[in-house]
C-alpha cells in the first residue's frame, strides 16, 4: 500500500509540476491583465495619489510630465510623461519573478513600497500576487519607526543675505528615541549636489536647473551642528500632526525617492518645494504646492503649513549659538561684558586676578559666554587639536557651580518666520511733486525691505529682486517708468566689538534721473558702497548707519550719455511702535566723471503697519531741487 | 576655497539608501561617502557649506565610513554613541564643564540612564571634568571610555544607566 501510494504520488508529481507551474504563470498573467483592467477602469492613474507619488505635473501645453529626472525611478520607458503607462508597468513590476531580480538589486515591491501600498489599498492584491519580503527597506523603518514629523525652518545668518531665504528640512520623529531626544532623530533634507565652485557658475546652473538635487537622510544632530552652531542660524521647528499610517506612507515615499534625482531649480523646485510635496504625500488632502506658481520661498512655505487647520501641533524655537551668546551679553553688566572682551581678545586669562574678582554667578555667565564664542569660533578654523575649547577655559567652567544662567526664556534674536510678511509685495499710491499729482502702482516677486516690518526677517537686511514701480502724472498725462531695481541688496552689520564687519550694499535698476529736467527721463545705474552701522544692542529700535558708494549711471539724457561719481549718504531708522517706523536720511552726491555734478539728496519715510500684510507708508524725496511727495499702500502676499 | 572644494563631495554622502542601483549593499547610504572620500574606515568629520550659495541650498556631509553604518544607510545601533559623540564632541564637553545641556542629556539617554537621573549624570560629569577630560588632545573615543569607567563607578548611575552596548546589530 504505502509503495502504491509512493508511485502514485511520484506520478501525480512528474505530471502535475510542470502542470501547477504552467497554470501558476497563467494565473499571475490572467491576474495581471485582470488588475491593469480594473486600474484602467477606475482611472487609477488619474488620482491625486498617483500623481503625487510619481510627481506627475500638467504639462503647459496639455499632457503630463514627471518632476523626477533619473529614470529609475520609473517601470515603463514612457514613465516620465504617461501615467497609464506607468501604472500599467508598475503593476507588472510586481510579478517579476524574484529569481529574475540580479544580485544585489531588490525587488520592485521593494523599490516602490508606497506605489505597492497604496495600489494594494486600491486594488486588493491576492494570494495570485507573490509578496516579497523586504529585508532592508523593513529594518530601515523598524530604525525609523516614526510617530512624528517636525518641519525645520533654519533662519538667516550674519552677513549673508542669501541666507535670508530660508531653508527648510524634515525631522522624522522616532519612537525608539522618545521625546525630549530630538538630535538623534533623523532628517530628510533635499538639497542640490552642486559641480562647480565657481559662484557665478553656481548660481546661473541654480537658475537653470542644471545641478542634480537629491534627497538625503541624515542624523538631526548634525544638522543642529551646521545650522545652529557652524553657520549660527536659528531653528524653527514645527512639529506636524500626522496619524501613523501617514508617516508610514512619507516614509515608504522617502525611501522611493533615494534612488532619483531631480532638477534642481532654485526658485521652483527647491528644498521646500520638495519638503511640502512630502507632506501632500503623507495626507493627500493637503494642498500645499498649488499657492506657488512663481516661486518657493521657504519662509512662505511655512506660512502655507501654518495655515492649514490643525496641522502644527507645536512650534519650538532652537537658538544657535551666537544667540545663546548675545543673550548672555543682554544680562551682563557693563564690567562683565569689558572682562568677556578682555578674555576673546586674549588679554586675561580665566586665571586672572581680574576674572576671580567677580562674583562666582558673574563668572559662570561671562565663561559660559566665552565658551559659546569659542565653540562658534573653532567652527570657523581648521585646528588640528581634538578638544577644540581650550581645555584650561572648560576645566575653569567645570570647578564652577551648575547655575542656572539662563533664567526665564531666552531672549530670541529671530523672530518666527510664519510670522512675516509675504514675500510678494503690491504697492498703490498717490502723489505730488513741484509740477503736478501722479498715481503710482508697484509690484515686486522678493523679497524684504527695511522699511518693511521685520518681524520673520533679519531687521538689518533688505533683498529687493525685480520691484517695477510705474507713475502715471495726471497733468502732463503721462505714464513712466518711475523705477525698476533688478536687485539691491543692504546689508547692514551694526558694530559689535567681537565681531567687527562693514554694512555694503549692491544695486543694479532703471531708476528717473529727477535731478534732471528732463520729463522723467530714464537711467540705468549700478552702486556699490560700504559704511558702518550701530544699534546700541541688538535689541534697540535704532539703527544709524553711513556708507560712502561709488555709483554709475548711462542715459541718452545725460550730455556724455554717462556719468560716474559717488555718494555719501548718512541716515536713520527708528521704530517709535512696534508698528511705526521712521527712517530719515541724507547723502551727498558727487558726479566727477561725463557729467559731473554735485547735489544733495534727502528723504524721510515713515509707514505704519496695519497687519502682518499690510502697511501704510508717506514719504517725502528731495533730489537736488525735485521735490516730491508720496502716500502709499502696500500688500504683501 | 579649499572648504568649497568639498562641497560636491560632502553632498554626495548621504544620500538615501539606493535602493534602485546599489550595486551590492556596501555602496548604500553612507558608505557611499567613504567610498568617495577614500578615507579610512572609522569616523571621519567634513565640514561643508555652500554659504555662498544664492538662494540657502545648504549641504553638509559627514562620513561616518562603512563601519559605522548599516546596510540601509542609516547607523548602526552599536555605533551611535561613537557617532554621536565624536559629531558632538565640541557641545559635549561645553555641556560637561556646565554641567548639563541637551546634547549631555542625549548621551545620557544613550546610556539607558532614564531621564530623572540626567541631573545626576549632569552633576557627576562636571565633577569628574578633569578626569574625564585628561588633556587638549582626548579624542572622543577616549572620553566615551572614561566616562564609562566613571559611571561604572557611580553608587547610583551604575544601577539606573547601562553601559553596555545595545545588543541588537540593525
Amino acid at each position: 500500500m504505502r509503495h502504491i501510494c509512493f508511485v502514485v504520488g511520484l506520478l501525480l508529481g512528474f505530471c502535475l509540476y510542470p502542470v501547477t507551474v504552467h497554470s501558476r504563470q497563467q494565473d499571475a498573467v490572467n491576474y495581471l491583465a485582470e488588475l491593469q483592467q480594473q486600474a484602467k477602469q477606475r482611472k487609477l492613474a488619474h488620482e491625486r495619489v498617483w500623481q503625487l507619488l510619481l510627481k506627475y505635473d500638467t504639462r503647459l501645453l496639455g499632457g503630463m510630465i514627471s518632476e523626477a529626472d533619473g529614470m529609475e525611478f520609473f517601470n515603463s520607458p514612457q514613465g516620465k510623461t504617461d501615467p497609464e503607462a506607468e501604472l500599467a508597468a508598475t503593476l507588472a513590476s510586481f510579478f517579476v519573478p524574484v529569481a529574475e531580480i540580479p544580485e544585489g538589486k531588490e525587488h520592485p515591491q521593494c523599490n516602490f513600497p508606497a506605489r505597492f501600498k497604496w495600489l494594494n489599498q486600491q486594488l486588493a492584491f491576492d494570494s495570485r500576487l507573490e509578496i516579497q519580503a523586504c529585508d532592508r527597506l523593513d529594518r530601515w523603518m523598524k530604525t525609523l519607526d516614526p510617530t512624528g514629523a517636525t518641519l525645520v525652518f533654519a533662519s538667516y545668518f550674519l552677513n549673508n543675505p542669501a541666507s535670508m531665504f530660508g531653508h527648510t528640512l524634515m525631522r522624522i520623529d522616532s519612537r525608539r528615541m522618545g521625546s525630549g531626544n530630538n538630535l538623534m532623530n533623523y532628517g530628510a533634507n533635499y538639497a542640490a549636489v552642486p559641480d562647480t565652485e565657481n559662484a557665478f557658475l553656481y548660481a546661473i546652473k541654480g537658475l537653470i536647473g542644471s545641478f542634480e538635487g537629491r534627497f538625503a537622510i541624515f542624523p538631526y544632530y548634525t544638522k543642529v551642528q551646521e545650522y545652529n552652531n557652524w553657520e549660527s542660524r536659528d531653528l524653527w521647528e514645527y512639529e506636524l500632526k500626522f496619524t501613523e499610517d501617514q508617516l508610514n506612507m512619507m516614509l515608504l515615499h522617502l525611501w522611493e525617492l533615494g534612488g532619483t534625482y531631480f532638477d534642481y531649480y532654485y526658485f521652483q523646485e527647491n528644498c521646500s518645494y520638495h519638503v511640502l510635496s512630502l507632506l501632500e504625500i503623507a495626507n493627500p488632502d493637503l494642498r500645499l504646492t498649488d499657492p506657488f506658481f512663481f516661486s518657493v520661498i521657504p519662509a512662505d512655505t511655512v506660512k502655507v503649513v501654518m495655515a492649514q487647520e490643525d496641522l502644527v501641533k507645536k512650534v519650538v524655537y532652537r537658538p544657535a549659538v551666537l544667540t545663546l551668546m548675545n543673550d548672555k551679553r543682554l544680562k551682563m553688566l557693563k564690567g562683565e561684558k569689558a572682562i568677556l572682551q578682555k578674555l576673546i581678545k586674549g588679554e586675561i586669562a580665566p586665571e586672572s586676578t581680574a576674572f576671580g574678582s567677580l562674583s562666582t554667578q558673574a563668572q559662570t555667565l561671562v565663561l559660559n559666554a566665552y565658551m559659546d564664542y569659542l565653540q562658534y569660533q573653532s567652527m570657523q578654523e581648521k585646528s588640528d587639536k581634538e578638544i577644540k575649547i581650550p581645555r584650561s577655559v572648560l576645566l575653569a567652567r567645570s570647578r564652577l557651580p551648575n547655575i542656572d544662567d539662563a533664567k526665564g526664556e531666552i531672549t530670541r534674536l529671530s523672530s518666527r518666520p510664519d510670522l512675516g510678511h509675504g514675500t510678494d509685495r503690491f504697492r498703490l499710491g498717490m502723489g505730488h511733486n513741484a509740477h503736478e499729482p501722479f498715481l503710482e502702482w508697484a509690484y515686486r516677486p522678493a523679497y524684504h525691505d527695511l522699511m518693511a516690518k521685520d518681524v520673520g526677517y533679519d531687521k538689518n537686511t533688505e533683498i529687493i529682486f525685480l520691484d517695477f514701480n510705474f507713475r502715471y502724472y495726471l497733468e502732463s498725462e503721462r505714464i513712466r517708468l518711475d523705477r525698476a531695481r533688478i536687485l539691491s541688496i543692504t546689508s547692514m552689520n551694526p558694530y559689535d566689538p567681537l565681531f567687527a564687519k562693514a554694512s555694503w550694499r549692491v544695486g543694479l535698476e532703471i531708476d528717473t534721473l529727477k535731478d534732471l529736467n528732463c520729463s522723467y527721463c530714464n537711467s540705468v545705474k549700478g552702486t556699490y558702497g560700504r559704511g558702518i552701522s550701530y544699534r546700541p544692542d541688538s535689541l534697540s529700535s535704532l539703527l544709524l548707519f553711513s556708507f560712502v558708494d561709488v555709483k554709475t549711471e548711462f542715459s541718452g539724457h545725460l550730455q556724455q550719455n554717462y556719468r560716474l561719481g559717488g555718494d555719501i549718504e548718512v541716515g536713520a531708522y527708528y521704530d517709535i511702535t512696534q508698528n511705526l517706523r521712521v527712517k530719515l536720511a541724507g547723502s551727498y552726491q558727487v558726479f566727477f566723471l561725463g557729467d559731473s555734478k554735485r547735489f544733495f539728496t534727502s528723504q524721510f519715510i515713515t509707514r505704519y503697519a496695519l497687519s502682518q500684510d499690510l502697511d501704510l507708508r508717506v514719504e517725502f524725496n528731495r533730489y537736488d531741487h525735485y521735490n516730491e511727495g508720496v502716500f502709499s499702500v502696500n500688500y504683501f502676499f | 576655497m579649499g572648504r568649497y572644494s568639498r562641497i560636491a563631495i560632502a553632498a554626495s554622502l548621504f544620500l538615501l539608501p539606493v535602493s534602485v542601483f546599489a550595486a551590492g549593499y556596501g555602496a548604500a547610504g553612507c558608505g557611499l561617502g567613504s567610498m568617495v572620500m577614500g578615507s579610512q574606515p572609522g569616523v571621519e568629520q567634513i565640514f561643508a557649506s555652500t554659504t555662498n550659495a544664492t538662494l540657502g541650498s545648504q549641504t553638509f556631509g559627514i562620513t561616518f565610513g562603512t563601519s559605522n553604518c548599516g546596510d540601509h544607510g542609516l547607523i548602526k545601533i552599536t555605533k551611535e554613541r561613537e557617532v554621536f559623540a565624536q559629531e558632538n564632541y565640541t557641545s559635549l564637553v561645553k555641556e560637561m564643564a556646565q554641567g548639563k545641556g541637551e546634547s549631555l542629556y542625549t548621551l545620557a539617554s544613550l546610556y539607558q540612564c532614564p531621564a530623572g537621573s540626567h541631573q545626576e549624570f549632569g552633576t557627576m560629569v562636571q565633577a569628574k571634568f578633569d578626569s574625564l577630560v585628561p588633556s587638549d588632545q582626548t579624542t572622543s573615543t577616549e572620553l566615551l571610555s572614561q566616562l564609562e569607567n566613571q559611571l561604572t563607578r557611580h553608587p547610583t548611575l551604575a544601577k539606573s544607566c547601562n553601559i553596555k552596548q545595545a545588543a541588537a546589530n540593525q
